[in-house]
């Protein structure tokens, strides 16, 4: 809200620079987003929050800053207006459909007045409070709207037929031309004023073309009302259109304004447009007036909710200050106060909103540093590992940075990787095709940023931790697992195999198998399945030259992705201690060649379970394929570690069982044992 | 016998003299010593079969001799092992450049979100998470932003259905953990966040958000004030100025946003919102508002991290720029 600082000034004498000003206001809750200097004026540009409407007014705003400077503001006596005489009365008659639709109205017809320009002091303060002046009558509404905070509209008493106003709900279909020119199909339950025949009015944010004041007015009929706030603001957003009438409407108006706000309308259009009044002043309250209430307040509560130590007395004179009335009362058995906020602070409904005023006006800079004292927690969460802490370190170590990618992606990301946006969630309400869909793999980020960071740098290596999200059943939230996905160029299958084996290693993750595995992104025969005890943890292999192509990237890349809870459901934190071998081991290599097909955890396995517990471990480590080896056929070096934990080993005990495992390899496997 | 003891020792300590590797060396004690085979080991197992006068000469020569081939086998051990690395006697230049090991770098919202942990695991927090995919209900409604509360336009939000969205704010984490969780809680949980707002260097459809919630029986505004008094300064340093001022939230009461002095700008900037939790956001989740209190606290890691690092611009936290990340 932009609010020229001289009309403030015209209800309270400020002796702060516009600066110290700011301060003050945005200190207490009210932000200064800007201060406009004009050759002849401040204009400060406010963020008046929703429960602030009193604010979004120049008289709610001196009221706010009197507060502040510790004064009490009154209203001055040109906003209370005395009698006035009535010679002649024109026809009229209002009938609310609904008092719910419009608790409250003032109604009153002027008669004789000359439409012209405003007066330039006049027109000044609209534009500088970011209104454009169009003609006197207009413009009164407009100015009384930003002094007083109540929003008011001047029909063309002429253009009413049958001199009938009708306050009713508007029924689907039904469609009105406002001001701007504009023919809006209005959403049922809309607030409408009609005359005999036609919609006159979207009431609350627009007039209607058929019944505005224009140079041929001569008979002005102004209208004060308060309408319902949220039927207001239902049809601002059915509309999508939001006028300074409407923010105001639709929040809680100050129920007692809008008949000083129509008198002094009154007031201000004979003044400067001429005319005489020609109608009884009509106030009509339709819904019970809206008691009083009176919160209760102890000086405990003050001082347990804001941890602050204050005197009944400082309490009294904050709220006072801010036209909130307040009595002790006498027979409570601790201090007590009754406390009834004025009529423009309807947001005020409980005792802690009154401390929040207490607080504010106080100062929350003055508030003691005091850190909590009740007991620390100790609930399960409190117990559980930081898994994604330890997963980012360990990949951070073995050199794999970290990115952030968009959830929200675009269809052609997803099917660039050959995912169906039909598994993908899609936002009903996207503001751009970039990011319409959820994203339902870590992928295409990734590789978007293997292929921004190609032209830079070699050896790229990149993980994201995050969620993706998948479709499930409606009504219910849809599943959102969190995956750890990593790319690599300049890598190849064992070098990524090594490193999700540190990382499974350092989550003392166990036998975990890596088995052949064919996924649509991955390259045929060369993808491994990452599962514990038949439990899927994941996948490994490289991507498919298409995909690459689609994203432009010129280098092979390896991927890995794992599911993020599978992995942390599996990890723990045991370590158990082993002793340090007391014999010494024999440590000998054997070269086999075997069938290209025969995996070597096969090898190993039929190794270990013949050679028993003497075997220590064993690690093949040389894998290579010639032809010199035979079609079909590679060569697979095993290192043999014999070890046993109650003496050394004797050749003879070393040589018994490799001779064990050699036999074993040639009967399953026709392994040769290369001399 | 004698001899044969003498000649042992002479050959023994002439092979000894000639080897060149530890490996060898370690060979000729099992050749000489060795317990069941050594040489010198079968002649000492002999002495019990000789004459009585013969013993002790023999025996005296015979320890003699054990003496000396452990010596030299001693002696040629260590001066093998002394002189393996020879002393490098070329210039080398210091100022070549290192060979790095290859490491990986932190995201910078990471870093500071794992900075933030800490800083709250001091004060007793535990970090939580929750969907990012939320419903409604628990995003708006139970924070008392019904549908037509006017609140809800400064968080513009992306529906998936009419009931399920993504969430605006990590403050549903509140209504999830206060439903199944009893007093005392102290918790943090930082995440995604969405906002359907146009793109620019400062709004993305999607940032981070750090939530704080502590309920208790001692709960008050001036400990909120404290603990948020000892982030700032944690994570920005202990000269950090912070200042609060009211502000309006509706699932708080009092409301309040803090802001740090940025020295290089010149100017305070907005890093958080609190507020002690309103009274009926406690009944919501079945918790007696006269019993309990809480505060309550929502801040931008995105912000922080512009702040501490100097980053200008917050597109570049999202898309996976190397140049920018291993800057961290």
């Amino acid at each position: 809200m932009l609010v020229p600082l001289s009309w403030l000034k015209e209800y309270l004498e400020i002796n702060l620079s516009p600066e110290e000003l700011a301060e003050k206001l945005l200190l207490s809750g009210t932000k200064v987003e800007d201060i406009h200097r004009h050759k002849d004026e401040v204009v400060f540009d406010l963020e008046i929050t929703p429960n602030r409407p009193d604010e979004l007014s120049v008289i709610g705003l001196v009221r706010e800053i009197g507060a502040l400077m510790g004064q009490t503001f009154c209203y001055p006596p040109s906003l209370t207006v005395a009698g006035y005489p009535v010679s002649f009365k024109k026809p009229l008659t209002v009938s609310v459909k609904d008092p719910t639709l419009c608790p409250r109205y003032a109604i009153v017809i002027l008669d004789n007045v000359e439409v012209k320009p405003s007066p330039d002091w006049l027109a000044k303060r609209l534009e500088y409070s970011g209104m454009r002046p169009l003609n006197n009558i207009v413009d009164i509404t407009n100015y009384l709207m930003i002094e007083l905070g109540q929003p008011m509209h001047a029909f063309d008493y002429d253009q009413i037929a049958g001199h009938q106003m009708i306050i009713r709900a508007s029924k689907k279909g039904e469609q009105i031309t406002t001001l701007d020119g504009v023919k809006r199909e209005l959403p049922p339950d809309s607030i409408v004023i009609q005359d005999r025949e036609r919609i006159i009015d979207l009431a609350g944010l627009m007039g209607g073309q058929n019944s505005e004041i224009s140079q041929k007015t001569k008979t002005v009929l102004l209208h004060s009302p308060i309408y319902d706030p949220i039927r207001i603001r239902r049809t601002s957003k059915a509309l999508g259109l939001r006028t300074e009438a409407s923010a105001r409407f639709e929040k809680l108006l100050d129920l007692e304004a809008f008949v000083p706000a129509a008198r002094r309308g009154m007031d201000m259009i004979q003044e400067l447009a001429g005319g005489e009044v020609a109608s009884d002043f009509i106030e009509e309250i339709l819904l019970s007036p809206q008691e009083h209430l009176s919160l209760e307040l102890t000086l405990e509560k003050v001082e347990h909710v804001l941890g602050l130590k204050i005197s009944e007395e400082h309490v009294s004179r904050i709220l006072n200050s801010l036209g909130f009335s307040v009595h002790p009362l006498p027979l409570a058995n601790q201090t007590t106060l009754s406390v009834t906020p004025p009529s423009w602070r309807r947001d005020v409904e409980i005792a802690e909103d009154l401390t929040e005023e207490v607080g504010r006006i106080y100062g929350y800079n003055n508030f003691p540093l005091t850190l909590p004292s009740g007991p620390v927690p100790t609930h399960e969460d409190a117990f559980r590992p930081d898994w994604e802490r330890k997963v980012r370190t360990v990949l951070e170590g073995v050199g794999v940075t970290e990115v952030y990618s968009h959830t929200l992606t675009s269809k052609e990301n997803l099917e660039k990787i050959g995912l169906n946006p039909k598994n993908a969630l899609k936002v009903n309400n996207p503001m751009s095709s970039d990011y319409e869909f959820l994203r339902s793999s870590l992928l295409p980020g990734l590789i978007q940023a293997l292929s921004l960071n190609q032209r830079y740098f070699e050896e790229i290596s990149l993980f994201e931790l995050g969620r993706v999200f998948l479709p499930g059943e409606k009504a219910q939230l849809p599943p959102q697992p969190s995956k750890l996905t990593a790319v690599f160029t300049d890598k190849n299958f064992y070098q990524v195999k090594g490193i999700v084996k540190v990382l499974l290693n350092k989550l003392k993750i166990k036998e975990v198998s890596f088995k052949p595995h064919e996924e649509e992104i991955f390259s045929p025969n060369h993808a491994a399945k990452i599962q514990k005890n038949g439990q899927l943890l994941g996948s490994l292999g490289p991507l498919k030259p298409e995909i690459l192509k689609k994203f432009d990237l010129e280098k092979e890349v390896w991927s890995f992705e794992l599911d993020f809870e599978t992995l942390t459901s599996l990890a723990n934190e045991e370590i158990r201690y082993q002793p340090l071998p007391k014999y010494p081991a024999v440590e000998e290599d054997l070269a086999l060649i075997i069938d290209r097909e025969v995996a070597v955890e096969n090898i190993v396995n039929s190794a270990k379970s013949v050679g028993g517990p003497l075997i220590a471990w064993i690690s093949p480590f040389d894998i290579y394929e010639d032809p010199r080896l035979g079609e079909g056929k590679k060569s697979v070096a095993i290192r043999l570690k014999y070890q046993s934990a109650d003496h050394t080993l004797t050749d003879n005990e070393v040589k018994e069982i490799r001779q064990k495992i050699v036999k074993e390899l040639e009967r399953r496997y026709q392994a040769v044992l290369r001399s | 016998m004698e001899g044969k003891l003498k000649e042992l020792k002479t050959k023994a300590l002439k092979e000894i003299e000639s080897v060149n590797t530890p490996k060898e060396v370690e060979n000729l004690r099992i050749k000489y010593l060795g317990r069941k085979s050594g040489q010198l080991t079968l002649l000492l197992k002999k002495i019990p079969t000789l004459k009585i006068e013969e013993r002790k000469t023999v025996g005296q020569l015979a320890n003699e001799v054990k003496r000396s081939v452990e010596e030299a086998l001693g002696a040629k051990e260590s001066q093998l092992n002394q002189g393996r690395v020879e002393v490098k006697k070329a210039w080398l230049d210091v100022t070549a450049p290192a060979i790095l090991p290859s490491v990986g770098h932190p995201h910078p919202l990471t870093k500071v979100i794992e900075e933030a942990k800490d800083i709250f695991r001091y004060l007793g927090f535990t970090s939580v998470e929750g969907p990012e995919a939320e419903s409604d209900e628990y995003n708006f409604q139970k924070l008392l932003l019904h549908k037509d509360h006017p609140a809800r336009d400064v968080q513009s939000t992306y529906y998936l259905s009419e009931e399920i969205l993504l969430r605006t704010q990590t403050s549903p984490m509140q209504i999830r953990y206060m439903e199944t969780h009893r007093p005392p809680i102290r918790i943090i949980s930082p995440g995604r966040v969405y906002r359907r707002d146009a793109i620019d260097a400062t709004h993305l459809p999607g940032f981070y958000q750090m939530e704080g919630l502590l309920v208790d029986q001692q709960a008050s505004l001036s400990d909120l004030i404290g603990v948020l008094n000892f982030f700032v300064k944690r994570i920005f340093g202990e000269k950090t100025k912070m200042r609060v001022y009211g502000h309006h939230f509706p699932y708080t009461e009092p409301s309040i946003e803090a802001e740090v002095y940025h020295e290089k700008l010149g100017r305070w900037i907005e890093i958080l919102g609190a507020g002690m939790v309103h009274p009926e956001v406690l009944r919501n989740v079945n918790l007696d508002p006269d019993q309990f209190r809480g505060w309550a606290f929502g801040m931008g890691p995105d912000r922080l991290a512009m702040i501490k690092y100097g980053i200008d611009d917050m597109r570049l936290f999202y898309n996976g720029d190397l140049r920018f990340l291993k800057q961290f």
